[in-house]
């Protein structure tokens, strides 16, 4: 039951073959069926009746990181990420999708978390900004969580934590596509935030930040406050004045460009800033900015952490192409799956902890 | 039960349409989607099944989460090709409990009256209802006249471009149902009724976004089957539907988009705030007040049937019940060539006999709030008068009136008319289609004639002197029918779109909604009115009334200043028709500037700020928006 829109930027490839050298799971698995075109073509064929929707067409799906690179460089401006997350609707309701993926609908269905469990209490009573942890950061990466909660108080930033987060949707989205059961995810987490009832919403989690952004109005969920990433507003702390710049350390580190604060939100500088801040000197990894590429998502260190291992060890290999050895990120997905392969003569750092 | 129908339509994804040859869209290998506007009264269905929708969900909760289960029925009802099922099936994920498709060649190239008739006679197979919904216009055609034909047809009420619906009172059936509060949206304000159902109510895009699909019901919604219609099953006739039962047929089509205008550039503020300046003081020709002509003065040609007597051309009569569109009678008159028969508001009598009205039978209170019982009152006047071809301006509640009234007349009619001209009788239709991407000229061969013209496109031109016309006083039909209007609330800031001379309009680059009221009030201080692009009004920066483009409304005023806007196809398809169009962007590569006639490439808030220390020195810079810009 894919829409005609999804089937019509199936079915567009002009064979250009851009996005097979983009693909970060492609570019580590060498599989064809994993280039976003193969996935195209395969529910082309399943539209005109000539390949099943079977376990291994829904697997292929799966095996994406929905970081919109192929979007990006696509030479016909068609969008592999919205069929591909409308096939993984497909999957979950012909009952076709992977048993790991299965698993962790199964637990947001019960517990309304992926993780199956209640996350952390991050204690915070705050009055002047609402800070948005997220599901990924909570259970995964407190630490990053807990090194921007420092930051802000450092700058005198009054800050609250919502005492029992709700998921932002972000994770589901990312599972099932974008239904019904997603939204009310959305409507029950764009609640609480409203009813904090502050003017600022900080959200450490771009993947959070991007569904909060960019789907909770469409969806008749809109947050009344106003929506920052929680590196944009640091950066601005800093541009105010309220946090100080560190001396040059002389240490050269790049950046890692979280692809949904990139691509999807458009932000690469507020990280360069807070870099140089925190005294670093900057080199920039292939393949930055707009043109990011991923090194994994929390999600599929949960389902797929074969693949998600090898996506950050790929790039921590762009890192050593630059003589860098220290690589830096404000994003908390960013900074789970790139703990999970740092090289031995390496760093990885967590920026808000880099500015403390 | 509760029972509702929702009428959808299935529209060529933008930048897909294709024609055939006899300018019927092909709708069997272009893809298609829902019209935003019909997935919109989707949604206030499901919520109405459910209790009622009020103005939207509370923040943070679902829709109908309080409910326990389905109070009411949703049926969903489309026309087109077989492979719609498909796509019905995906409206049964979402929540509708029944779906039916009209599926048949000889439904192809239906005009809205044969379509309305289609549509009627499926409802009636699978009615009785309580309540039918439609979108208030297809992104199309963008007629907007099928939800009043289709009431028409049904013999029921109908409420046009609404924006919020709910029950007055206990659920329809229940004891001491009071019917439906609607809200609805005209061009100064909003209008608040209370409806009787059964009844048909059009529904804004935007104002109820559709929910999305959930699992449970996509898994049910695979084994629920869609209701096929063929005509014959319908016994509907050749004669009734299809192209064959269309009295309008289009018998020329042209592609004509915004002409590409590249004007000079600047990136000096200070310089661009001149020339703006230069261009905002260019005299505009003002509309001439005609002398009250005396009552009972004569025209030349009084009487019944066409208002210069025995002729050839048919009675034309313009309908301005709502307030008098100058430049439409002056046009009127001039294809006629004599003075022509209009029915207005007494106060228009006089600036009605300059435009060239030769007999004006003026109205002395409101029409009622029933369209209904208007439009049954009018067709008894047209009837009467002996006219064969009958305009109004495309006001909204014009374009609510007159496909009741075409219905009534069993007349063709051609919605938002930017050129009209008379030829043997015939009238030569010319209006704007897929947004504004095609031109149709279009041919009633009905016996009547009829036409919506988008309001200021005929311009009043002061030279045409005054006429002796005569008034006749008319009596409005008396109320209350079964709407009944409840209150006006005119639109808090600015002015209103329609009719704005000058308008500024802001995009995504204006940053935030701080920056977009930094906006309204330089346009408040030109004069002049704000408006938005769609991606400015998705990111929240400014209320959807203010939208310009094929999703929102379409303007032609003299100046029109983009400011932060890209120029999407969708958006140019709205202004286009400016008389100056002017843009500021930061990117020199920004597609509005090849429609622009002057481009500003810097900082939009420069620019603002220097304007407004050119039109007062003293005057201390508006505030800058205190959000960061995205």
């Amino acid at each position: 039951m894919m829409t005609q829109n999804a089937l019509r930027h199936a079915d567009k490839c002009r064979f250009c073959w851009m996005c097979r050298h983009l693909c970060p799971v492609q570019l580590v698995t060498g599989r064809e069926l994993n280039t976003p075109r193969a996935k195209g073509l395969l529910l082309s064929m399943n539209a005109r009746g000539t390949a099943e929707f079977d376990p291994d067409m829904a697997a292929a799906m799966y095996e994406c990181l929905l970081c919109d690179a192929c979007t990006n460089d696509c030479a016909t401006g068609y969008q592999p990420p919205l069929f591909i997350r409308e096939a993984r609707t497909e999957a979950v309701v012909n009952g076709t999708a992977p048993g790991a993926v299965v698993k962790l609908i199964e637990a947001a269905e019960a517990t309304g978390s992926i993780y199956g469990e209640p996350g952390p209490c991050f204690g915070q009573e705050g009055s002047e900004v609402l800070v948005y942890i997220g599901e990924a950061a909570a259970h995964r990466a407190p630490s990053m969580a807990k090194s921007l909660l420092a930051l802000l108080a450092k700058a005198g930033v009054s800050a609250k934590v919502l005492e029992n987060e709700p998921v932002s949707g972000a994770m589901l989205a990312d599972l099932e596509g974008y239904t019904e059961d997603v939204r009310r995810q959305a409507a029950a987490c764009a609640g609480a935030l409203n009813a904090a009832g502050l003017p600022t919403v900080v959200v450490l989690d771009s993947y959070d930040a991007e569904i909060i952004k960019q789907h909770y109005a469409e969806w008749g969920c809109a947050v009344t406050a106003e929506v920052v990433t929680a590196t944009a507003f640091a950066a601005k702390l800093l541009a105010g004045g309220r946090l100080a710049a560190k001396p040059a350390s002389g240490v050269r580190a790049a950046c890692h460009d979280d692809d949904r604060l990139a691509r999807s939100l458009h932000e690469f500088e507020p990280v360069r800033a807070l870099a140089k801040a925190a005294g670093y000197e900057l080199c920039e990894m292939f393949n930055h900015g707009r043109l990011a590429k991923s090194c994994g998502t929390a999600l599929a260190l949960e389902y797929m952490p074969g693949i998600a291992a090898q996506v950050a060890a790929a790039r921590w290999d762009d890192l050593a192409r630059t003589g860098a050895k220290v690589l830096l990120t404000a994003s908390p997905q960013a900074y789970l799956c790139l703990g999970q392969a740092v090289p031995e003569d390496c760093r990885l750092i967590d920026l808000f902890e880099a500015l403390l | 039960m509760l029972r509702l129908l929702v009428c959808l339509k299935a529209v060529p994804a933008a930048g897909e349409v294709r024609l055939d040859g006899e300018y019927r869209l092909e709708r069997g290998s272009a893809p298609l989607q829902w019209n935003l506007a019909d997935e919109s009264a989707l949604e206030a269905a499901l919520r109405l099944a459910k209790g009622g929708p009020g103005p939207g969900p509370p923040a943070g909760q679902p829709c109908g989460a309080a409910q326990t289960g389905p109070a009411g029925e949703v049926t969903v009802l489309s026309m087109g090709p077989a492979k719609l099922q498909s796509a019905l099936r995906e409206l049964l994920g979402r929540g509708a409990h029944h779906a039916a498709l009209l599926t048949d060649p000889a439904l192809a190239g239906a005009d809205t009256r044969a379509t309305a008739h289609a549509l009627a006679a499926a409802a009636r197979a699978l009615g009785p209802f309580d309540l039918i919904l439609c979108g208030r216009r297809a992104i199309d055609g963008e007629t907007g006249q099928v939800p009043g034909q289709l009431a028409a047809a049904l013999g029921l009420p109908c409420v046009t471009e609404a924006e919020a619906l709910d029950w007055a009172g206990p659920r329809p059936g229940g004891e001491g149902a009071r019917g439906l509060h609607i809200t609805r949206r005209l061009e100064t304000g909003s209008e608040r009724l209370l409806a009787e159902g059964p009844l048909v109510v059009s529904v804004c895009e935007y104002v109820y976004p559709l929910r999305l699909p959930g699992i449970a019901a996509m898994r049910r919604a695979r084994t629920q089957p869609v209701r096929l219609f063929t005509a014959a099953e319908l016994e509907l006739s050749c004669g009734q539907c299809g192209l064959a039962g269309s009295p309008t047929r289009v018998v020329q089509l042209h592609t004509q988009f915004a002409g590409r205008r590249t004007g000079p550039r600047e990136t000096d503020p200070q310089k661009a705030a001149a020339a703006l300046w230069a261009m905002l003081r260019q005299p505009v020709p003002r509309a001439e007040k005609g002398e009250m002509p005396k009552p009972g003065t004569v025209s030349p040609a009084e009487g019944r049937g066409d208002p210069a007597g025995a002729g050839e051309q048919p009675g034309l009569l313009v309908l301005c019940p709502f307030g008098l569109e100058p430049g439409l009678v002056q046009k009127a008159r001039e294809m006629a060539g004599r003075p022509v028969r209009l029915l207005c508001p007494q106060a228009d009598a006089a600036q009605a006999a300059a435009a060239g009205a030769g007999i004006i039978h003026t109205l002395a209170g409101p029409p009622p709030a029933d369209e209904a019982l208007f439009a049954d009152w009018l067709a008894g006047r047209v009837r009467e008068w002996g006219c064969g071809i009958v305009l109004a301006p495309a006001c909204v509640k014009m374009r609510g009136v007159m496909p009741q009234l075409a219905w009534r007349l069993d007349a063709g009619l051609t919605a938002d008319c930017t050129a009209l001209a008379l030829e043997a009788g015939r009238l030569i239709q010319t209006r704007p289609a897929f947004g504004s991407s095609l031109m149709a000229v279009i041919r009633c061969k009905s016996r009547v004639q009829m036409a919506t013209v988008r309001p200021g496109v005929f311009r009043f031109a002061p030279a045409v002197p005054s006429v002796p016309a005569r008034l006749i006083p008319e009596t409005p039909p008396a109320g209350p029918g079964r709407v009944l209007p409840l209150g006006f609330e005119p639109y808090a800031q600015g002015l209103p779109l329609a009719g704005a001379q000058v308008i500024l309009a802001g995009g995504l680059g204006v940053g935030s909604r701080a920056g977009f009221e930094k906006l309204a009030r330089l346009a408040a201080r030109l004069g002049g009115a704000a408006a938005a692009s769609r991606a400015a009004v998705d990111a929240g920066f400014a209320p959807y009334r203010c939208q310009v483009g094929i999703t929102g409304v379409t303007v032609r005023p003299r100046l029109y200043l983009a400011l932060g806007i890209s120029g999407a196809v969708q958006h140019l398809a709205g202004m286009s028709g400016a008389g100056i169009i002017a843009a500021a962007n930061t990117d020199p590569k920004a597609p509005i500037f090849d429609y622009a006639d002057y481009g500003f490439v810097g900082d939009w808030q420069q620019l603002a700020d220097a304007w407004l220390r050119l039109i007062d020195p003293q005057a201390a810079p508006i505030d800058h928006p205190k959000e960061e810009e995205e």
